[in-house]
């Protein structure tokens, strides 16, 4: 018996009504995820690659077809349902590092800790922090740090709840080849250690060849797909 | 580039619509109350000339007429006159007429550069002395003119004296003569070579000819004495007054009405009261006792006129007290022709006679009505037509007789108080223009955050610093220019559904363009101001501002020094100014005078400085609050929403502060507003109540023919009235004699039990402090409380006795020593003044007069409704046997306030309470969609993160309460302070001293309009997010 996908997309359109008429973001892709691996989308600027993370994450819901996660239907799940998803199984890393400004680097992180309902994860925050790097950054407002930094204290937030899923969307856009390295690595290793699923959306190619698998997309189809298997390691 | 903007504008209609609401409501406040000043103007002239009786009276100097001619010439001279050279000047008296002429006074001095010639005055060819070196014609330091005793019918005297000329006199014909001569039976000096004395008649044919003029009506009359008027063997044996008009002039003024009969020649209309004490009816025939030793003049009676309400006949004619309504009740009427042929004569021969003690003289004069239909409707324009109309109708026969001008010196009033209404727009109209333009800024603000990143792009694209200021400057003038033009037609649609199209529209339409434009100029330039400067600051900001909005900035300490220091500091120095310019004071107001009441622009910006000075104050006061806010405590997040709420508030506190100055800012001018008007409405009915004495005031009708004691009470306490007291006062009714002089002065008597029980009385009234201390003084029958003023003038203090004399120029007068009891300021039911008050069983004892003035009534219910219900009561039942005039606080009108409430202060609040309400929600609205505008990144990535929209729902909500529950209490607090100084201001406008009023109902509806758009902003704001696309948001960098 076939071990069901982690993310399973399953014929998803996305059409965006605008005055000229509606646009087909994504147009009937079709692809499963396996658990536990790591997977790069690439393709041109508005192919769909992050239109696709987007319905993975729950963030918006097809026109038609559907995403499932660990078998259930995201597209059908109610807006609550979707938030605790969110909350509990994924982690979301962008291009930009999307901190909330009025936090510390540490309240950052601890934010999604509480979304998650745990009461203290102080220690499982500084842990994190100082694996990272950042141990003696945890009570810096963004505004206070580097960018790379930053986009490691996002990186900290996506993964301190444990999230069986990662979706990162051009993680390392705004990054420097040294800290976008870092952050793959991060990404990369966190997916490893703790057989989490990754879905990396990226146009950059020594991201994409560090991933297990490559989907390409143009035009909102999928056309290419390859499997690099540990190749990607 | 302009292309670009208009279609930026477009586009994106949100963000057009943020930044034109603010400058689009405060320009409709500003411009409003500017249309409503106006449309109130309009009608200002209307309203202040309603209740004048009579517009100008031409008093004649010369009432008895006479036969003298008096002239002046130079004799003996040419045209010019060199240096040195002498000249004699003439004096001519002749008496053509057929009574002597008395006390003939010339009073004379050499015109200019003519000066006199030492010992050269000659009476008849006659060598008269100089007084003390002084020509004898104007001696000692008053300049006294010279008597010379009684000219004869007939009899001419020559009176000369000799001028030098200290310059040359280029013509003699132009040197300013100015001999006057008066006598004892026309005391008032008359110019030499004035023309003949015009007649009532020639005046008054000339005079109903001028333009403007739309009538002239003759009116004589003159005082007797007691006993005068009998019909048979009935005696009148209190003073008559005899009228002489006829049938024209009682149609003319509706107050003289004719209850039985009519006005006829050779016959005569009694007054009701007359006709009641005499027993008399038309076609029965009186007799009347005139002066001069001649038979008494026997005339039919053709009707009888009730004259009680006849302010045309009654009121002063002396300058000083022009407003008091002298009421004679014991009236007759005879015909011009009657007056002109046989009392006239009468009294010039008892003037003429030798030793006549002859008191008073018939007083002839022209009542003129003007055409009130053409004056200008705006009160400036109507008093320089009503001058103009005075000009021409004194140029007829000047000189010999006096011009009162009822109409001019009412229309000085009401234009002074136009011009009070005017500075009131500096307080209830400015500030709209202050929130336009906050409101602009922190739009502009708003919005020149989230267009750094179209900026950012125009720039790749190649536009550079200058292209991006110029399409600011574009996008400014669009903006301050649309919204100021919108504003001003909201505010005309507001001011006319406010005072009502035909009111609004009877203004002059230059004064309407004039507000209209005056009101966009100030839009445009502040709101471009506040739109520009931020945006241009944007335009120099790094991408990343938010190190400014969460640290620490010298700037910003230096604002806060400012706000702590600077503006409290102007708003003392305002203060102290005011206070030094003692304009707390309230200045008293008389239309006879021309004053009105005096507001000077400096104090009305006083509460202005409050309002912003206090919000400078309080607002980084609310900063300071929310940047303590505790934490949840050690490491722990605490709840999501909780806990990103808190951190939020805490750490962007000074960004919520624009948020919170801004509600504070309206709430705080909403406040004032609403506790002026609640002020300003309770100090009214304090002041009507004040001024009618208690709830109710019954008075008896002079057509009653019942008797009114003071028992009359008991029968007016119907349903609904809860007490009534007997009151006796008129007008002037004693004599008050101190220690080194005496006045004349009006007493009151009452019942001290019944009085305390129904009167409008405050401890403030009373110079000890306690009214019911000062009235139960009254139980001792020889108490008397005097009037400060009164006391101070004769040197009367608490504990003196005094002697009264009671019942003055009545049969019953009496003299009796009180003891003085106590001093007051004011008393109720008495606005003109009162100088005594004595107890009323004292005061009927001792005059053995019965009859009581009116009675004071408490309402069983205080409510306007049980007031109105009282009052039918008193109509449908003592009133439907007996003729009684019931007043009420509600129909007895302020009268001794100022006639600024003509104003309508009330619909000017109104106005402003609308768009209070209007700006209250639409800064709430501007926060919270600013807050949508600039914090959707930050919202989309906690709801990537797992937040529920309602959790973010209530981090909006929270956030928004926060700032609305602080900007509300700011607002309160300023916005007393800023009340309390305006009804300060304003003090001089209300009678009695107005405390501050908390109207709850109106901030009520205050809170619960900012609720309610906090509630219905946040749910929109939350709906709007969920219409968000997070993914694409997300991406940007």
């Amino acid at each position: 018996m076939t071990a069901p996908a982690a993310v399973g997309v399953d014929r998803a359109t996305k059409h965006y009504p605008t005055p000229a008429g509606p646009i087909r973001a994504l147009d009937g892709v079709t692809v499963d995820i396996a658990a536990a691996s790591s997977v790069a989308i690439t393709g041109v600027s508005g192919c769909g690659k992050s239109t696709l993370l987007g319905l993975i994450a729950g963030l918006e819901a097809p026109s038609a077809g559907r995403v499932t996660i660990d078998g259930e239907d995201v597209s059908g799940m109610s807006e609550r349902a979707r938030a605790q998803l969110r909350r509990r199984r994924l982690g979301l890393v962008f291009q930009s590092d999307n901190l909330q400004p009025f936090l510390t680097a540490l309240e950052n992180v601890g934010l999604q800790l509480a979304l998650g309902g745990a009461a203290d994860g102080h220690d499982r925050c500084m842990e994190l922090l100082v694996d990272l790097g950042l141990g003696d950054q945890a009570d810096k407002l963004p505004d206070q740090l580097s960018g790379g930094q930053r986009q490691r204290v996002a990186v900290a937030r996506a993964l301190v709840h444990r999230p069986s899923l990662i979706l990162a969307d051009e993680p390392t856009g705004s990054l420097d080849a040294g800290n976008a390295g870092a952050i793959v690595d991060l990404l990369r290793g966190a997916q490893r250690e703790a057989g989490t699923t990754l879905v990396v959306v990226t146009h950059d190619p020594q991201v994409a060849a560090a991933m297990d698998r490559i989907l390409t997309l143009r035009d909102g189809r999928l056309v290419g797909d390859t499997d690099r298997g540990s190749d990607g390691a | 580039m302009r292309r670009y903007v208009w279609r930026d504008l477009v586009r994106n209609p949100r963000r057009t619509l943020a930044s034109l609401v603010g400058v689009t409501l405060g320009i409709a406040l500003l411009s409003a109350v500017l249309f409503f000043i106006d449309g109130s103007q309009a009608t200002m002239t209307e309203r202040a000339i309603a209740p004048l009786a009579l517009d100008m009276q031409r008093v004649l100097g010369a009432p008895l007429g006479g036969g003298l001619r008096f002239e002046q010439r130079v004799l003996g001279s040419s045209k010019a006159l060199r240096e040195g050279a002498t000249v004699r000047v003439q004096l001519t008296i002749a008496n053509r007429g057929s009574v002597p002429a008395n006390e003939v006074v010339i009073n004379d001095e050499p015109a200019l550069p003519l000066t006199y010639v030492h010992d050269s005055t000659r009476l008849d060819g006659r060598r008269l002395r100089d007084s003390g070196g002084q020509i004898p014609l104007a001696q000692g330091l008053a300049r006294s003119g010279m008597n010379i005793g009684t000219v004869r019918p007939g009899e001419t005297v020559r009176l000369s004296y000799g001028a030098r000329a200290t310059r040359p006199v280029p013509a003699v014909g132009e040197l300013k003569l100015r001999a006057t001569i008066s006598t004892r039976e026309n005391v008032v000096p008359v110019r030499a070579n004035a023309p003949a004395p015009a007649t009532l008649e020639r005046l008054r044919d000339t005079i109903a000819t001028l333009p403007g003029v739309a009538s002239a009506d003759s009116l004589s009359f003159v005082d007797l004495p007691g006993g005068s008027l009998r019909v048979g063997r009935t005696v009148v044996h209190d003073p008559v007054r005899l009228f002489a008009f006829d049938e024209r002039y009682a149609r003319r003024y509706p107050s003289i009405r004719i209850v039985r009969g009519s006005i006829a020649a050779r016959s005569a209309l009694l007054s009701s009261e007359a006709a009641r004490t005499l027993a008399a009816r038309p076609g029965q025939r009186i007799s009347l006792r005139l002066p001069g030793g001649r038979a008494p003049l026997w005339l039919p009676i053709s009707g009888v006129t009730d004259l009680s309400r006849a302010k045309p006949l009654f009121s002063s004619r002396k300058t000083s007290r022009l407003e008091d309504f002298i009421y004679v009740p014991n009236s007759v009427v005879v015909s011009s022709q009657t007056f002109r042929r046989v009392v006239t004569p009468a009294f010039r021969a008892a003037a003429a006679a030798v030793g006549s003690q002859l008191k008073t003289f018939p007083l002839s004069e022209l009542d003129v009505l003007v055409e009130r239909s053409r004056l200008a409707t705006d009160p400036a324009r109507a008093l320089a037509q009503s001058r103009s109309v005075a000009r021409s109708i004194d140029a007829v026969a000047p000189g010999q007789d006096l011009l009162i001008d009822n109409l001019s010196n009412t229309l000085a009033v009401a234009k002074a108080d136009a011009a009070v209404g005017r500075r009131m727009s500096l307080f209830l109209g400015l500030p709209g223009a202050v929130l336009a333009a906050f409101l602009a800024a922190y739009a502009g603000a708003i919005l020149a955050g989230a267009q750094r990143r179209e900026q950012a792009n125009l720039r790749i694209r190649g536009a550079h610093g200058g292209h991006l200021r110029r399409m600011l400057a574009y996008r400014t003038l669009v903006l301050a220019g649309l919204g100021s033009v919108l504003g001003a037609g909201l505010g005309l649609a507001s001011a006319t559904l406010a005072l009502g199209a035909g009111t609004l529209w009877s203004a002059p339409a230059a004064d309407l363009a004039v507000s209209a434009l005056v009101a966009c100029a100030i839009g445009i330039v502040t709101t471009a101001l506040a739109l520009y400067l931020p945006g241009h600051r944007a335009l120099r900001r790094e991408i990343h501002g938010e190190r400014a909005e969460l640290g620490p900035a010298r700037a910003q300490t230096r604002r806060r020094l400012l706000a702590y220091a600077g503006l409290p500091a102007a708003v003392v120095v305002v203060g102290v100014m005011a206070w030094d310019a003692a304009a707390f004071d309230p200045p008293s107001t008389s239309v006879s005078t021309g004053r009105s009441v005096t507001l000077p622009s400096r104090l009305l910006i006083a509460p202005l400085a409050a309002w912003l000075g206090g919000m400078a104050v309080a607002v980084p006061g609310a900063v300071a609050l929310l940047s303590r806010l505790r934490l949840p405590s050690g490491a722990r997040f605490g709840s999501p929403v909780a806990g990103t709420l808190v951190r939020s508030i805490r750490r962007r506190s000074r960004a919520l502060g624009t948020g919170i100055a801004g509600v504070g800012l309206v709430v705080a001018f909403g406040m004032a507003i609403a506790m002026f008007s609640g002020t300003y409405d309770a100090a009214k009915a304090a002041d009507a109540r004040f001024t009618v004495g208690a709830d109710l005031r019954v008075v008896p009708s002079v057509l009653s023919a019942r008797p009114h004691p003071p028992s009359y009470a008991s029968k007016l306490e119907v349903a609904g009235v809860a007490a009534m007291t007997p009151v006796v006062s008129k007008l002037d009714n004693a004599v008050l004699i101190g220690p080194h002089d005496q006045d004349r002065a009006t007493l009151t008597a009452i019942d001290p039990d019944g009085f305390a029980r129904v009167a409008a009385l405050s401890d403030a009234f009373f110079a000890g402090g306690s009214a019911s201390r000062a009235i139960a003084a009254l139980h001792d029958r020889r108490a008397l409380l005097v009037d400060a003023g009164a006391a101070d003038a004769l040197s009367i203090e608490v504990g003196d006795h005094v002697d009264v004399l009671l019942a003055r120029a009545t049969t019953h007068q009496k003299l009796v020593r009180f003891r003085v009891a106590g001093l007051f300021e004011r008393f109720p039911g008495f606005p003109e003044g009162t100088d005594l008050v004595a107890n009323l069983d004292g005061y009927a004892a001792a005059t053995r007069t019965h009859e009581v003035s009116f009675f004071l009534g408490r309402a069983a219910d205080g409510s306007d409704a049980g007031l109105a219900r009282a009052a039918a009561a008193l109509r449908t039942g003592p009133g439907r046997s007996d003729a009684i005039d019931v007043q009420t606080r509600a129909t007895a009108l302020d009268k001794e306030q100022s006639s600024l409430t003509a104003l309508n202060v009330r619909g000017l609040v109104a106005l402003d309470w609308l768009y209070t309400m209007l700006m209250c929600a639409a800064v709430i609205a501007i926060f919270v969609f600013g807050l949508l505008l600039q914090r959707r990144r930050e919202y989309m990535a906690l709801l990537a993160q797992g937040m529920r929209s309602g959790e973010l729902r209530t981090i909006v909500m929270g956030e928004s309460a926060v700032v609305v529950a602080l900007g509300l209490v700011a607002g309160l607090l300023v916005g007393t302070g800023m009340a309390a100084l305006l009804v300060d201001v304003l003090r001089p406008i209300f009678v009695l001293r107005p405390s501050l009023a908390f109207p709850a109902r109106d901030i009520a509806v205050l809170l619960a309009v900012a609720a309610a758009a906090t509630l219905v902003c946040a749910s929109a704001a939350s709906a709007l997010l969920r219409r968000l696309r997070p993914a694409e948001l997300l991406r940007e960098t």
